[in-house]
């Protein structure tokens, strides 16, 4: 069983990393663009991700074979810190799988601001800021004793409402088909460099309703992500512990070499290093993003696509968090590089 | 194709977004209309982010090359109109 873990979960982090390098799927622009550009081909891909997931996790859910976990909605630490996060985000110039493939084809400031991503994780996992977190999750907003999410919404007004198969289907159906609609409209797909948005969207897509399968091999009622990984990884190479270690760990090990050779076959791996100044400012977005991901329970990925994907109000809060810290961010970088140089 | 004039030259290596699109589209708005920027990135996602934003701007991009190991050249006409 750990073999099928292990292998799986590398197969499956290749896979992911070659998707996301060759795709350029950064969700850091994704969520920019959609208020300062006119662009949307990345927040396409993201979209598309979430309408082959949204009915697939649903489908394995009826199936039994998954038994999904929903992120609580924590008001407070999800709006915080996915504040933060989003902050961060710009600072280190890119979401943290961004972070991850970017480092992979050597960029040093993303390198930077990954070693930045973990200190600032153990912080608020297993250091001073730990009882920060333990505070500030304690608001918690549930619907009739569940994790609340768009199917269980109904019974926020009516106690008696249990949402079955049907009902869910019903939902599912109207946000696939609202995606849908939107993806239809798109333009034609131009200056690709890697892969067009839609070949992105479908590997990424693929990927994320394998690591539900493959994780319910071994009772992770989860699917996708990268902050949990990154965190076991942290405390088993600082401090022995293997307790955290899982699919999505190997997931995360296949990933950095996936990365690097969709750049290398792209000529796009080599070292590159930007300005002192520009590498201080990656370090502290990094430890931003520690601080937010892990405050909100979550990054791009384990709320941003996973999440999302079970409709689960604590991600789409978080997520929103985090999207308006990018636009903050973004707001404050655009004033000051318009203000006239001295 | 007869070499394209080159109004003015940025070069962006060791940018990443946000920056190589304020940094190109500050500097393609300060060209007269019909007037051509040449930017140089050193990352793939800013060679393929840079010229749909841009033209997304309504800007004219000319072409997008591969200019060496990690890097690209994006040659962009200033799109407004001219008078």
């Amino acid at each position: 069983m750990l073999l099928i873990s292990i292998v799986s979960g590398l197969v499956s982090g290749f896979v992911g990393g070659y998707a996301l390098q060759r795709g350029g799927f950064c969700m850091h622009s994704a969520f920019r663009s959609i208020a300062f550009e006119k662009e949307h081909s990345i927040v396409r891909s993201w979209l598309l991700v979430l309408a082959i997931n949204i009915p697939a996790v649903l489908l394995l859910e009826q199936a039994g074979v998954v038994f999904p976990a929903r992120a609580p909605l924590t008001v407070v630490a999800g709006l915080i810190g996915g504040l933060v996060f989003g902050l961060g985000m710009v600072l280190a110039g890119g979401c943290v799988s961004g972070t991850y493939y970017r480092a992979s084809k050597g960029m040093t400031g993303s390198l930077v601001a990954l070693t930045g991503f973990v200190a600032g994780g153990l912080m608020v996992t297993r250091g001073v800021l730990q009882p920060v977190r333990s505070g500030l999750m304690r608001a918690e907003l549930s619907i009739a004793g569940e994790e609340a999410s768009l199917y269980n919404l109904p019974a926020a007004f009516n106690p008696g409402f249990f949402p079955g198969f049907g009902f869910r289907w019903l939902v599912a159906g109207f946000v696939v088909a609202a995606i849908v609609w939107f993806l239809l409209r798109a333009p034609k797909s131009r200056f690709a460099v890697g892969w067009s948005w839609w070949q992105t969207g479908v590997v990424v897509g693929l990927v994320a309703v394998a690591a539900w399968y493959f994780s319910a091999l071994e009772y992770r009622d989860y699917g996708l992500s990268i902050v949990q990984p990154t965190n076991a990884l942290a405390g088993w190479m600082f401090s022995r512990e293997s307790g955290g270690i899982n699919w999505a760990s190997w997931f995360l090990l296949g990933l950095i070499p996936g990365a690097t050779v969709a750049a290398w076959r792209a000529g796009d791996l080599s070292l590159r290093v930007p300005s002192a100044g520009r590498l201080v400012q990656n370090l502290g977005g990094g430890i931003l993003m520690g601080w937010g991901a892990n405050l909100a329970g979550g990054c791009n990925i384990g709320h941003g696509i996973t999440g999302v994907s079970l409709l689960s109000l604590g991600s789409v809060w978080a997520t929103a968090a985090t999207i308006g810290g990018v636009w903050l961010m973004t707001a404050i970088v655009y004033r000051a590089a318009a203000r006239p140089q001295p | 194709m007869a070499e394209q004039t080159i109004d003015v030259e940025l070069d962006l290596s060791g940018e990443v977004c946000p920056y190589t699109f304020i940094k190109s589209k500050m500097a393609i708005d300060a060209l007269d209309p019909g007037k051509v920027l040449s930017v140089t990135v050193d990352n793939s996602e800013s060679a393929g982010n840079v010229p749909r934003s841009l033209s997304g701007e309504g800007h004219e991009v000319l072409s997008v090359d591969k200019a060496g190991s990690g890097r690209w050249r994006i040659v962009v006409r200033n799109g407004g109109t001219v008078e």
